[in-house]
């Protein structure tokens, strides 16, 4: 079966003028071009969630663009649910629900419920169906009032509760995050990500999100596509990620007493920080074969209280094959 | 078409809802509507009481001349009045909102920017002028009044339509700010009858710019300056010169969207 989204070769330049003066610029503007995003190839299945990562300026609004019909893409083929979203614009942007973090799709003098009228007409949903999805929305982002406040009377977490309620209300197949979570508080964003998960899980929506908050990948996602310089630096399972640019353990360690203090001079390279007061020590342990090591010597030495160990989180990770990619 | 229109219904009764918000504002802008009217209509008087035949446009086809601009003005802030300013759209990449709607980007902007309620702030004008034609001792054909007023709307549409597509130059040069102001100035024009010009400027008005259907054509034939026929021929003159218009638009639009940049990534 045909993957939901096919995308190949994909390229998306800019022409960007150079800055040189002003005088000269007035005369003989020269340009130079940007590659946002550069011969980029992935494939992505019915009900994936996929966690879209990079740093600023890596080109993930730009794909994001590009696989929303926004942009034309300067070369390369993007075929998603069937369409080709620049040439069937009209008909593929029906099926896909768009929610930019920066970008309001509310109106702002207006109530969110006015907007959401306007909504269902553009749609073809019926008053039912609208009901409904509110309903939906509002067991998991708590509602209540919002929607009939005036957008320009929300707080920045209330309206992009209202944000994802629009961008939901026609029930899309294909759902598309660009970093939908900016700015919002610790409890907003854990009701957005559960609402997420029920529509990933439940309604095998796909989801293609992307952000900075690698914590929120994680928790979403089952795969990751790392893009940094407009190219592909990962394409596969958060697991994956961890296994291959994972370079060491962490390890979290509360103990009693020691056992045996002649094996703290063995630990010492591997500690990251030391709180004798409440007797705990963390360690960053490179490579499956230090780990066990030092696990022994921790068994032998300390009395343990609690010991965690971890793979590492994952943006150092993704720090990590960043950093390689800079300095390669 | 059957969803353009219930979107269009739905968007004039936000936009209506929209309007009880900001009230007070229209009160005082139907207030300093009429101030203007009423300074026209002391203005003309003035003028008429001197040279009674201005010309060849007397009292009663200047109001009328009067009536139908204020009419456009009205029709043109209320439902059409951004379509000078999509450029801004295009620039500052807010067309990106429009464009993962079903819809065509072009209308949704219209709709969204709808202020039905400065139809109702011309209303008062266009009357007033018409009471004073009244007045000033004509009598209304109704089929040409008909035909003049349709005249007025797709002069309207026209104005809009032209004001656009020069606004989607901005995919190429970034901002067309400067062609908005110009043609915001030549739209003064239509101020004065523009039959009092040269010819070659008259014909200027009425081909190229057409500023001449947005009240001079439409006060001839409601006066019966021209008759009927020449209306009907004035009138497929306009709908062949909206059709080219369009067809401009449309080639603009398609090729200025494949450039479309968007902002910010």
């Amino acid at each position: 079966m045909a993957a939901l989204i096919q995308v190949e070769n994909l390229k998306r330049y800019f022409s960007v003028n150079k800055r040189q003066g002003w005088f000269r610029n007035l005369f003989t503007p020269k340009y130079e071009l940007v590659k946002a995003v550069d011969d980029v190839c992935f494939n992505i299945e019915e009900g994936e969630c996929i966690g879209y990562l990079g740093p600023n300026g890596s080109g993930k609004s730009t794909t994001i663009k590009c696989l929303t019909g926004i942009l034309l893409p300067t070369d390369g083929r993007i075929k998603s649910l069937g369409f080709d979203p620049w040439k069937d614009r009209l008909s593929y942007v029906r099926e896909i629900g768009v929610l930019f973090g920066q970008k309001s799709l509310l109106f702002p003098d207006l109530p969110v419920r006015d907007a959401l009228n306007l909504y269902k007409r553009i749609y073809g949903i019926s008053n039912t169906a609208l009901n409904e999805k509110i309903e939906e929305v509002d067991a998991y982002l708590k509602l209540g009032s919002l929607l009939d406040k005036p957008v320009r009377k929300l707080s920045l977490g209330e309206r992009m509760k209202c944000e994802l309620l629009a961008s939901l209300v026609h029930s899309p197949r294909l759902l598309f995050l660009d970093e939908p979570t900016i700015g919002l508080d610790i409890l907003v964003r854990e009701r957005v990500l559960a609402l997420l998960k029920k529509y990933n899980s439940e309604n095998k929506t796909t989801i293609f999100y992307s952000s900075h908050n690698l914590g929120e990948v994680e928790n979403l996602c089952q795969k990751a596509i790392l893009i940094s310089h407009g190219k592909i630096l990962f394409n596969g399972n958060l697991d994956e990620l961890k296994m291959r640019y994972g370079s060491f353990h962490h390890v979290h360690l509360v103990y009693r007493d020691f056992k045996n203090k002649d094996v703290l001079p063995l630990l010492e390279k591997f500690i990251f920080s030391k709180d004798e007061e409440h007797r705990t020590i963390e360690f960053q342990v490179p490579g499956d074969k230090d780990i066990e090591k030092v696990v022994d010597h921790l068994v032998s030495g300390f009395e343990i209280a609690d010991l965690t160990i971890m793979y590492p989180p994952i943006d150092e990770i993704v720090r990590t094959v960043l950093s390689q990619d800079t300095a390669g | 078409m059957r969803s353009y229109i219930s979107l269009l219904v739905e968007s004039l009764k936000i936009n209506i809802i929209r309007g009880t918000y900001f009230r007070i504002s229209y009160y005082l802008q139907i207030a300093a509507s009429l101030a203007y009217v009423l300074s026209m209509v002391f203005f003309w008087q003035f003028i008429l009481a001197k040279v009674p035949q201005f010309a060849g446009w007397d009292s009663a086809s200047i109001f009328l001349f009067l009536a139908f601009g204020e009419l456009f003005f009205g029709i043109n802030m209320a439902f059409l009045s951004i379509s000078g300013k999509l450029w801004y759209f295009i620039r500052m990449g807010f067309l990106d909102n429009y464009l993962v709607k079903p819809l065509d980007p072009r209308i949704s902007i219209m709709m969204d920017f709808f202020e039905s309620p400065l139809f109702f702030k011309s209303l008062p004008g266009v009357f007033l002028f018409l009471f004073m034609a009244f007045q000033a001792g004509w009598r209304p054909a109704w089929d040409s009044m008909i035909m003049a007023v349709q005249i007025v709307v797709f002069a309207t549409f026209l104005f809009a339509l032209i004001q656009m597509t020069f606004s989607n130059i901005a995919f190429w040069i970034g901002s067309t700010q400067a062609l908005d102001e110009t043609l915001n100035s030549l739209y003064e024009f239509s101020h004065y009858p523009l039959d009092i010009m040269p010819n070659g400027v008259k014909q200027l008005f009425l081909y190229v710019l057409p500023l001449a259907f947005i009240a001079t054509v439409p006060a001839q034939l409601a006066s019966g300056q021209m008759s009927f026929g020449v209306g009907i021929k004035n009138n497929i003159i306009l709908c062949l010169i909206i059709l080219i218009w369009l067809i401009i638009n449309e080639i603009a639009w398609r090729a200025g969207l494949r450039r479309y940049e968007s902002y910010g990534g």
